[in-house]
């Protein structure tokens, strides 16, 4: 693929998530001639804009662990951060916490799962990235085994775990999810653009990132924890969507190159307009009955990272 | 047809002096199962068989249920198989001879227990005839045909004396994000139809996105799960009608959602909420 100067492409990418917004404005399960102001503005905005945050935090930590990781598969799944979060969100709600708290409690599952796996991978002072990958995938693939069966003791209602565990966009309350992922998201993105350089250094191995001055353990903690808590905030609000986080930066890579001050960008708005479509597809699959989004990102996603793959662009991660 | 005939010949023949050895029976999913004379250990796998088999009187002949069978109360001390999947080696260990389920719902254990040579026996009502239909086969196949009868008789008797005139529009809610609800064709949409309810969602237990229900903005609404946070923030609540009207029910969903007599308080409760005389 012939790679497009970050300039050009951003907006380029902001002009597609415009069009795809005014697209999920107008598909949906109730026609068009009986749609009231409350079902546009209020179920089907908020439900756009949930689903472009989404898909930006979950795009916007894939970049991060990737980077961090150095490693081409990591995402906010595999980092067993996806895993954590759906375990402290689900807890809360199974218990009837407010959502806002859930969030919180998703935060703590999400961050202290990927600590654990830091912790974990852990030898003799030094993290290497290949044990943290492994140690966070099994963390997180514990932590859904306890979300399904904490859901089927507590509820033994299955659209409920399907909801968790495959991602659902909201369509009652949307701007409560909003609310909360906004301010999650900014944070954590600030944190990426903050050390964007050092990101692009710690690509030539920690080692000679450290020698051209990255404080290489405090940026990595740093870093880690923001890609914990936009991709907990997502799962905390939609549930597991996966593939995103993988497929994103991938692609933006491959567009823009792997130089993060135009990688971060384009992966948040690229993730974003991938999630509206994604949700739109969920949506209009079958009318009026909502299709697991995840289940739409995976259809999607899992040929389109293998067409990657073939294209060798994982070289350039 | 032939079932029916063969359901006939079954109810004329009550009583017999010693039940014919091993008796063929066809079940839900219209497969012919082998059901010992009179069946001593019987394995439930869904609440709603526990809950119909203590209805027939064949509490004794029960030998084990699952956890999610709490109706009737005393079904609770039964020895449990399993709860969410079913632990073979448990219903093998409690020498089970007849095991009563939803096939549709424990595919997998039902499958898995044939192949060990147990007869499954499978009930699926869609239906109040249906619910009725499924108290007489397990009167029958307990030994226990008149008082299957009997019960289907109460049962139907009970349901028939609602006797509702057309109401209000209605949203049954079964599970909340993604939300859940039922149109007519389920015996909980039989429920809401025979308590005057006119449903706003056509055909049976389905999927709903929350859009779909504000364009249809119902009369009534009963909400049947514990999920109640953040309800009244959802995206145009206070605008609904029920809302506006105070006609938004939170009810208890074990009166709703079982194919069994609890489903009859259900219909009562339902009959006097779509006909209340001044909702607010």
């Amino acid at each position: 693929m012939k790679r497009i100067p970050a300039s050009l492409a951003v907006p380029g990418l902001v002009l597609a998530a415009l069009g795809a917004a005014g697209l999920s404005l107008v598909v949906g399960s109730t026609p068009l001639s009986q749609l009231s102001a409350t079902i546009l503005w209020e179920v089907r905005q908020g439900r756009t804009v949930l689903a472009f945050l989404v898909g930006a935090s979950l795009a916007a930590s894939g970049t991060a662990f990737q980077g961090l990781f150095r490693n081409p598969l990591a995402d906010p799944f595999v980092a067993g951060v996806s895993g954590g979060a759906a375990l402290g969100a689900v807890g809360a709600v199974v218990w009837g916490a407010p959502l806002w708290s859930a969030a919180a409690w998703a935060f703590a599952g999400g961050v202290g799962a990927a600590l654990l796996a830091w912790r974990l991978a852990r030898v003799r002072g030094r993290v290497p990235a290949g044990s943290l990958l492994l140690s966070g995938f099994a963390v997180g693939t514990f932590a859904s085994a306890i979300v399904s069966v904490l859901l089927l003791a507590k509820s033994r209602n299955w659209n409920e775990v399907v909801g968790w565990l495959m991602g659902f966009v909201s369509d009652a309350n949307p701007w409560d999810r909003v609310l909360v992922l906004a301010p999650c998201l900014a944070a954590s993105v600030a944190v990426m653009a903050w050390h964007a350089r050092d990101l692009d250094l710690l690509l030539l191995g920690e080692e000679t990132a450290g020698s051209l001055g990255v404080d290489v353990e405090g940026a990595k903690g740093r870093l880690l924890v923001a890609a914990s808590v936009a991709a907990s905030a997502a799962v905390a609000v939609c549930g597991i969507v996966g593939f995103v986080g993988l497929i994103v930066p991938h692609a933006m890579r491959a567009l823009v190159g792997p130089r993060h001050r135009g990688l971060l960008p384009a992966a948040l708005v690229g993730g974003g307009v991938l999630l509206v479509l994604a949700d739109i597809v969920a949506r209009a699959a079958v009318p009026g009955v909502p299709m697991p989004v995840g289940a739409v990102t995976a259809l999607c996603g899992a040929p389109f990272f293998l067409h990657l793959l073939r294209r060798k662009s994982l070289r350039s991660g | 047809m032939r079932r029916l005939a063969f359901l006939l010949l079954l109810l004329g023949c009550e009583r017999p002096a010693a039940p014919p050895a091993g008796r063929v029976f066809t079940d839900s999913r219209g497969k012919s199962v082998v059901v010992p004379a009179r069946p001593g250990r019987i394995v439930t796998l869904v609440p709603s068989a526990t809950e119909l088999l203590y209805r027939v009187g064949a509490a004794e002949q029960i030998a084990g249920v699952t956890t999610a069978c709490d109706w009737p109360p005393e079904a609770k001390a039964k020895p449990k198989v399993g709860g969410v999947t079913v632990d073979l080696e448990r219903v093998l260990a409690l020498k089970a001879d007849l095991v009563v389920t939803c096939v549709r719902m424990t595919r997998r254990a039902s499958e898995d227990l044939e192949a060990r040579g147990l007869p499954v026996y499978s009930i699926d009502p869609a239906s109040f005839a249906g619910i009725a239909e499924a108290l007489r086969r397990l009167g029958e196949i307990t030994g226990r045909a008149e008082a299957g009868a009997k019960a289907a008789e109460e049962f139907l008797t009970r349901a028939e004396a609602v006797k509702a005139r057309e109401g209000p529009t209605v949203y049954f809610e079964s599970s909340s994000e993604p939300m859940g609800t039922t149109g007519a064709d389920s015996y909980t949409g039989e429920a809401l139809r025979r308590a005057g309810g006119r449903n706003v969602f056509e055909g049976g237990w389905r999927l709903t996105d929350w859009e779909g229900v504000l364009a249809r903005d119902p009369e009534v609404m009963l909400i049947a799960h514990d999920r109640r946070e953040g309800i009244a923030r959802r995206a145009g609540w206070s605008g609904l009608k029920a809302v506006k009207t105070g006609r938004v029910h939170f009810v208890a969903p074990e009166r709703y959602v079982y194919p069994t007599f609890r489903l009859l308080d259900g219909l009562e409760e339902a009959a006097r909420l779509f006909h209340e005389k001044n909702p607010r």
